[in-house]
């Protein structure tokens, strides 16, 4: 394994009486596409908070390319080559689409310039380039995913840690982003971490799998190795997902300070 | 969206209240009406060589201190005057204090502190409702207490009890005045009524003005009514503009900074007509560098702080503050010197500091000269009707006297 | 018809002013959520500064002004507000209350309660005639100068990359932050700018009034607030119209309502909010932002 990658070691994140995540491990290099599966309220999302910079976590260190980033203001963990979507796509509705693209860049510094010509080049590989000035607000769905997408990409990023991108998508357009996702690894070369409901989007992009439960990491391996575990069997695989979504309901966002 | 709706409720509910509490905290509050005898009786006769104590509960901090701390200016100058001159009834005087914080709700609090320190008598915030408080406790106490500038009869017999008196002037004496000197001495016709309708004095003082206004001759072109916190009264201004006809005489029932406001947008939008106004609108420091030149602007008095009273008393006691400290801003400073020697000679005719027996000597002053001033009372007026007022003309700026008046007819202080 | 023109008149002006104190308290609420109660003392502070402050031209007493009342904000951004940033609105609110509360009160401490009079842009007060109309210099001065800080505040918005980050903040603010935009920069920007649409209605109010008080800032504070509450909270375009929907019928109810009823004029002008609020609740112009993010 190359030594350029997120490496989170032992971390926990408590919140009163709840231990969201609890001593979880966790290593993405340059390249690699790693899938967080779990049930719901196993502390998927609660983890990438920590890793970017949005929950303090209560214990453990992140580093990224061997830099100890814990603790850090997520848009300086941003700038540093972190980039991250959240659950729904939650474009700026009030910008245009271009401008939801340029944000990504002028983020991480780029002049404003740079960033209209990172923004014009993206949405033109996108075929979104008539979308342009169109306000985010009234964008059709898919459109609305791939600037998205777009946004984050315009960081330069060189990892992506995507939480849940399929929701709401029928088969035909995850397929599309499992495409894309796969696509952006190979063009960008960057580490992607996908945290995703969607067993065929998961099953189909990603070379590791780690699940979590109760905040604890149960089983960590290729696609097939985890399918077989029977511990993720019982966990998760073996309940239906409406089930266990009713049995543990997700944690409520934390407010971020400062 | 209904989400969103109903906590957009819950905000503005939030931001509300916080206002509510901010307005709250600047406007006037209401009053309660304390009982009204209350016992006069015991008046411990201290030994001759205590001092005798006057008991000052007022604003010294707070929106009101703009008023009090100069009546307390004048109060502290009278006590230096007699102490040095021997004191009254042969014993020293001392000055005790206590701070409303401008706050109604203080004002019993202030008092009862004063009377604690063993106040003979007390000088309280010069108004009806903030001075009330305080008041009532002297009253109870049975120490005849003084506020220097209420403008209400009802601080006196009807409102709080038979020790209290006032040394202001009731807006209907105030508005009598002006509307004969507009009539009579000026020789206008026409009036215009500008109305700041915030205090019950400036709603007393225009309702009085039209009716003596219009019973003397005179016609009221128009009127109209403003907030003391309006940032413009363009509106008001375009009224009068669009009269055809630009009235010999406005009369302004307000007090700064609304007063002033109107004022300089009159100014400013070339209305030139006279105005006049009440003395809480005496003093340069409301229009010295807004209006510098402010010319055709008249207030009506009980002295004047401008070096031409007509008591030469009042002139050199101005003087004396202006050396001490600064040109007072506003004759209060002279009703909180006055409000101390009302006390001197009432205690020397009583031979005594007992309240009640004060009281038997001031009601029977009909034009008592109490350090300059001629002061009238009677035991169910403790508020002076008699008063030669001063006309106080600005002119380019300067104050000077241009006239001086007792009001001819008497408006009936309550119930109108 | 002259009179009505001249009532317009009056309107605009009135509402240019009531459009910036507005604009103030907006833009801090788009970005974090805080209705800045202390907005009126920065108003109070610029005041002060133009009765303080003499300086041998206009122009430099008015940009000294201009300067402090910033680092005013700012200051005020960096002691107040910064160690409360993402509480709950309520402790948000209270907190402003308790900053605009303690500078009253330092005010009157330091100052003194009795209001001081300035002479600022006294040429401005001279009027001018068009037909039969009387225009006051200094209405079309605010109007002008409304216009203009509102037209660049639409470029500065929309051109710069403050301000596109700022509006992207204004929406989602932890989303805009996990795409680099720096927190503190954006929010010590916000109140710069809300720092400069004080000064200037400073500026405008003082020269109009001719009078400082240690409690302007509440006249100012309550203005604005309603208009952004008719306008619709945490749009920028709201504020500005309701601003002048604000000024146009105080004026319009002053003007026509019969004499009796004047004084409850401004009871008359709080139904009238009601009715709209019960007819909108989110405002005339309802921003997504508010929906999301309260």
């Amino acid at each position: 394994m190359s030594a350029a990658q997120i490496r989170a070691e032992d971390i926990s994140v408590h919140f009163v009486g709840v231990k969201a995540v609890d001593g979880v491990d966790l290593t993405l290099g340059y390249g690699e596409i790693l899938g967080l599966i779990g049930p719901n309220g196993a502390g998927k999302t609660t983890l990438v908070n920590a890793l970017t910079g949005f929950q303090e976590p209560t214990g453990g260190r992140v580093f990224l390319d061997d830099v100890e980033i814990t603790g850090w203001t997520p848009h300086a963990i941003g700038r540093r080559g972190l980039g991250r979507t959240f659950q729904g796509i939650r474009l700026f509705r009030e910008l245009t689409a271009f401008e939801n693209v340029e944000l990504g860049a002028l983020g991480v510094g780029a002049s404003r310039k740079e960033a209209r010509m990172l923004a014009t080049e993206l949405l033109e590989r996108m075929h979104l380039r008539d979308r342009a000035d169109q306000k985010a607000g009234s964008l059709p769905y898919g459109d609305e995913r791939r600037i998205g997408l777009l946004r984050v990409l315009a960081m330069k990023p060189s990892f992506l840690l995507l939480d849940e991108p399929a929701a709401g998508m029928n088969e035909g357009e995850s397929d599309d982003l499992t495409t894309a996702i796969g696509e952006i690894r190979n063009e960008f070369g960057c580490g992607v971490l996908v945290i995703e409901h969607d067993m065929r989007v998961i099953m189909g992009l990603c070379e590791r799998i780690q699940v979590l439960d109760y905040g604890k990491t149960i089983s960590l391996g290729t696609p097939a190795e985890v399918q077989r575990d029977p511990a993720v069997i019982t966990a998760y695989l073996g309940t239906k997902r409406g089930a266990s979504a009713a049995a543990a309901p997700e944690l409520p966002e934390v407010p971020d300070a400062s | 969206m209904i989400r969103g709706s109903r906590l957009h409720a819950r905000w503005l509910l939030l931001a509300m209240a916080a206002l509510a509490l901010m307005l709250g905290s600047a406007a006037c509050g209401g009053d309660d009406s304390g009982d009204d005898a209350g016992d006069t009786s015991q008046s411990t006769e201290a030994a001759t060589e205590d001092p005798i104590v006057i008991g000052s509960a007022v604003a010294l901090t707070g929106g009101l201190s703009a008023f009090d701390l100069p009546a307390v200016a004048g109060t502290e100058i009278a006590i230096e005057e007699i102490n040095a001159s021997g004191g009254i009834l042969g014993r020293q005087v001392k000055l005790v204090k206590a701070d409303t914080k401008s706050d109604i709700n203080q004002g019993a609090r202030a008092g009862l502190e004063v009377l604690e320190q063993g106040a003979d008598a007390m000088i309280v915030t010069l108004d009806y409702n903030f001075g009330g408080g305080a008041a009532r406790e002297a009253q109870k106490a049975g120490k005849v207490v003084i506020a220097p500038g209420a403008g209400s009869a009802k601080f006196g017999v009807q409102g709080i009890g038979n020790m209290a008196y006032t040394l202001g002037i009731a807006a209907q004496t105030d508005s009598t005045v002006a509307a004969e000197w507009g009539i009579e001495k000026k020789g206008f016709k026409t009036a215009y009524l500008l109305l700041d309708d915030v205090t019950d004095y400036d709603k007393d003082q225009c309702s009085s003005f039209k009716q003596v206004w219009t019973e003397l001759g005179g016609e009221i072109l128009g009127e109209d009514t403003f907030k003391n916190n309006d940032t413009s009264v363009a509106a008001q201004v375009t009224r009068i503009k669009s009269l055809g006809q630009e009235p010999d005489l406005i009369m302004l029932c307000s007090f700064p900074p609304g007063g002033a406001v109107a004022v300089k947008q009159l100014r400013d939008a070339d209305v030139n007509s006279a105005i006049i106004s009440n003395g809480a609108m005496d003093g340069t420091y409301w229009f010295e560098d807004s209006i510098p030149n402010l010319s055709g602007f008249y207030i009506t008095a009980s002295a004047s702080v401008w070096g031409d009273d007509p008591s030469d008393r009042i002139n050199e006691f101005v003087e004396k503050v202006t050396a001490k400290d600064k040109q007072p801003q506003s004759y209060f400073t002279v009703l909180g010197y006055i409000a101390v020697y009302t006390f001197k000679t009432a205690m020397e005719q009583a031979n005594s500091t007992d309240g009640a027996a004060m009281v038997a000597e001031m009601d029977t002053w009909d034009k008592e000269d109490i350090g300059g001033l001629a002061l009238t009372f009677t035991p169910e007026q403790h508020i002076d009707t008699a008063r030669e007022e001063r006309i106080i003309e600005v002119n380019n700026g300067k104050h000077r006297v241009v006239d001086v008046r007792a009001a001819k007819k008497q408006l009936p202080l309550f119930g109108s | 018809m002259t009179e009505v023109l001249q009532y317009v008149i009056d309107g605009a002006a009135l509402g240019s002013l009531y459009a910036l104190f507005a604009l103030g308290i907006g833009l801090i609420f788009g970005i974090m959520n805080l209705i800045n109660f202390a907005h009126g003392e920065l108003v109070m502070v610029g005041g002060y500064v133009l009765v303080f402050v003499s300086a041998p031209s206009t122009i430099v007493r008015v940009t000294l002004m201009i300067v402090i009342v910033i680092v005013f904000a700012l200051v005020m951004e960096r002691v107040a507000f910064r160690p409360v940033r993402g509480a709950r609105a309520d402790t948000l609110l209270v907190t402003s209350f308790a900053v605009s509360f303690l500078l009253q009160s330092l005010a009157i401490v330091l100052i003194g309660a009795l209001q001081k009079s300035v002479g600022i842009l006294s040429s401005l007060n001279e009027s001018f005639t068009v037909g039969e109309l009387s225009i006051r210099k200094l209405d079309v001065f605010t109007v002008a100068v409304t216009a203009g800080l509102l037209a660049a505040l639409v470029v500065f918005l929309g051109r710069t990359r403050l301000g596109v980050q700022m509006r992207a903040a204004a929406e989602d603010f932890r989303m805009a932050r996990a795409l680099g935009v720096r927190a503190n920069t954006v929010i010590a920007t916000a109140f710069a700018l809300s720092g400069l649409l004080a000064a200037v209605a400073a500026l405008i109010l003082v020269a109009q009034t001719g009078v400082v008080s240690p409690t302007m800032g509440l006249t100012v504070v309550l203005a604005a607030f309603i208009a952004t509450i008719v306008g619709g909270l945490g749009s920028l375009t709201g504020a500005v119209l309701g601003g002048y929907v604000l000024g146009a019928l105080t004026v319009a109810l002053q003007a026509t309502l019969p004499l009796g009823y004047r004084p409850y004029r401004d009871a008359f002008v709080f139904a009238i909010v009601v009715l709209v609020l019960i007819l909108r609740p989110q405002g005339l112009i309802s921003s997504r932002a508010v929906v999301e993010r309260v």
